[in-house]
């Protein structure tokens, strides 16, 4: 018997059952189809778009079934807040840096009776980027691609059991990891306000391109008694920069106001009738009635 | 199809048991056809069957010479059904999330065809589901011909999928949503199936990007 190898094994085992105890199995009504992640003993993660805007889910775990709510999606970041009791202690997140691309991990999830365990590595790390639903996650992870959809909203750990990512499916058969420090980001704005609140101006916008050759975008709509209609935003400016940062698109702006702290006031640099203009608008929390 | 004289008509709207139409509810998409067996239910009509592509709506029609089909969604998805159910002659109502253009409105005025607006009032819906059974043809006047001078072919959302929409891109469920709207939770999927469909995409966080993009949601 090689020593060496068995030790190998029995180190990955361990992992295994470690990383089992940090995933759950999620069943939004139909059996359990996909997966989620412990976060800490009474909040957990999971992939927002498999939620299918179910409210409540049912969470198995290592000890059983358990009712979870829904408390926030983040459609642009596919990261879902789930308020459950779990009886778990949760994961711990591994330090951003600590990843580097071709490092081994291992994901972790859970169908209805039994924890699926998945060998795989990061095939690449990379800087900060924008999905193309206009979320900003904090690092570029590409994990092996095909990842079984009953693995999705699981969780990446490294070789030192500790949570780097949670796996997503992409285009493609591309397998991405949502970087454990922009899941920590959500999870602890949403449980500040209980929700997940959206800054909002009210403004409905078009692409447009200056004379200059520029890209900006054009006022279409402004919404009645939002902030945008308070600082007298008019249907057919142009907003081409706001706090400093400009603006091509509509999901720039969007993504400008994600920075942005809600109930400050932030410069606009318009363009009205062809003549440069700023005003000052109050970035407030989107109202949904 | 048996003929309904004026005054069971108009006992019918009241009390649509009396009439006894038998429904085939016919979709490709299940929201779409969740959606519309609620919708016949809630009419008290009786829902016979479900088809979910043409071919099972003609075997079905074939069988059934004396259902009413109600189909709907979008007017590309509803195409195919509302043709199955014109060349088997069965009186059919179209529950539409955009609008149809110049030859669909000149194809379906035919006797036997409702038209409606989604997702209808259930008064509504009753009241043309039992003209149709007179041969009348029944055009919702919120159902006019989409008329683009810009000669794009993107149908722009309805205030109601925009609202949903809306409310999606706050991350809100989808009993939340109704819950708002006072719509059923059904409808809620109804609504934002057909804002899919237009937008051409397949994901809620797509939906809201290409809404923001196409300036129809704000930001």
């Amino acid at each position: 018997m090689n020593s060496a190898l068995t030790e190998w094994a029995t180190a990955r085992r361990a992992l295994a059952e470690q990383a089992a105890l940090g995933v759950v199995g999620i069943d939004r009504g139909r059996g359990v189809r996909f997966s989620g992640i412990v976060w800490d003993p009474e909040t957990l993660v999971t992939a927002a778009e498999r939620l299918h805007g179910a409210d409540a889910v049912t969470i198995h775990t290592v000890h059983g079934a358990v009712p979870a709510e829904i408390l926030a999606c983040d459609l642009s970041v596919d990261v879902a807040v789930l308020k459950t009791k779990t009886g778990a202690p949760g994961i711990s997140a591994a330090k951003p840096a600590s990843l580097a691309a071709g490092d081994d991990v291992l994901i972790a999830g859970r169908g209805a009776s039994a924890t699926t365990i998945v060998w795989s590595h990061a095939e690449q790390v990379g800087p900060a980027w924008r999905s193309r639903t206009g979320g900003e996650l904090d690092r570029l992870i590409r994990l092996s691609p095909g990842l079984h959809p009953a693995l999705e909203g699981g969780g990446a750990f490294d070789l030192e059991g500790r949570l780097c990512a949670m796996a997503v499916r992409g285009p493609r058969h591309q397998t991405l990891g949502i970087p454990s420090e922009t899941i920590e980001r959500l999870v602890s704005t949403v449980l500040q306000h209980g929700y997940l609140p959206q800054p909002y101006l009210g403004v409905r916008l078009q692409a447009v391109t200056l004379d200059n050759g520029t890209d900006a975008v054009i006022v279409v709509g402004v919404e009645p008694g939002s902030p945008a209609a308070s600082a007298n935003v008019l249907l057919g400016d142009i907003i081409a920069s706001i706090a400093g940062r400009s603006i091509e698109n509509a999901l720039d702006l969007k993504i400008a106001l994600a920075r942005i702290p809600l109930g400050s006031s932030i410069d606009m640099q318009l363009y009205r009738g062809g003549d440069r203009l700023d005003a000052t608008v109050t970035v407030r929390e989107r109202n949904l009635q | 199809m048996s003929a309904i004289s004026s005054k069971s008509l108009v006992i019918g709207i009241d009390r649509p048991n009396d009439v006894n139409v038998e429904m085939i509810v016919a979709a490709s998409n299940s929201a779409v056809r969740r959606t519309l067996v609620e919708l016949a239910q809630r009419a008290n009509f009786e829902v016979r069957a479900v088809a979910d592509d043409p071919a099972a709506l003609a075997s079905l029609l074939a069988r059934d010479r004396d259902a009413s089909v109600v189909t709907g969604g979008t007017v590309t998805l509803a195409r195919p059904f509302l043709s199955g159910a014109r060349s088997a002659n069965a009186a059919a109502v179209a529950v539409l999330s955009d609008r149809a253009d110049a030859e669909d409105r000149l194809n379906w005025s035919y006797g036997g065809l409702a038209v409606l607006r989604a997702v209808p009032a259930i008064k509504r819906f009753q009241a043309a589901t039992l003209a149709t059974h007179t041969g009348l043809s029944v055009w919702d006047p919120n159902m006019r011909i989409a008329d683009d001078p810009s000669g794009s072919n993107e149908s722009p959302l309805s205030r109601r999928e925009r609202t949903v929409l809306e409310f999606t891109a706050g991350g809100l469920s989808t009993k939340a949503i109704a819950r708002k709207l006072g719509i059923s939770p059904n409808t809620v999927k109804f609504h934002l199936q057909a804002a899919f469909e237009k937008l051409g995409v397949t994901t809620r966080a797509e939906a809201v990007m290409a809404a923001i993009r196409r300036g129809e949601l704000a930001v």
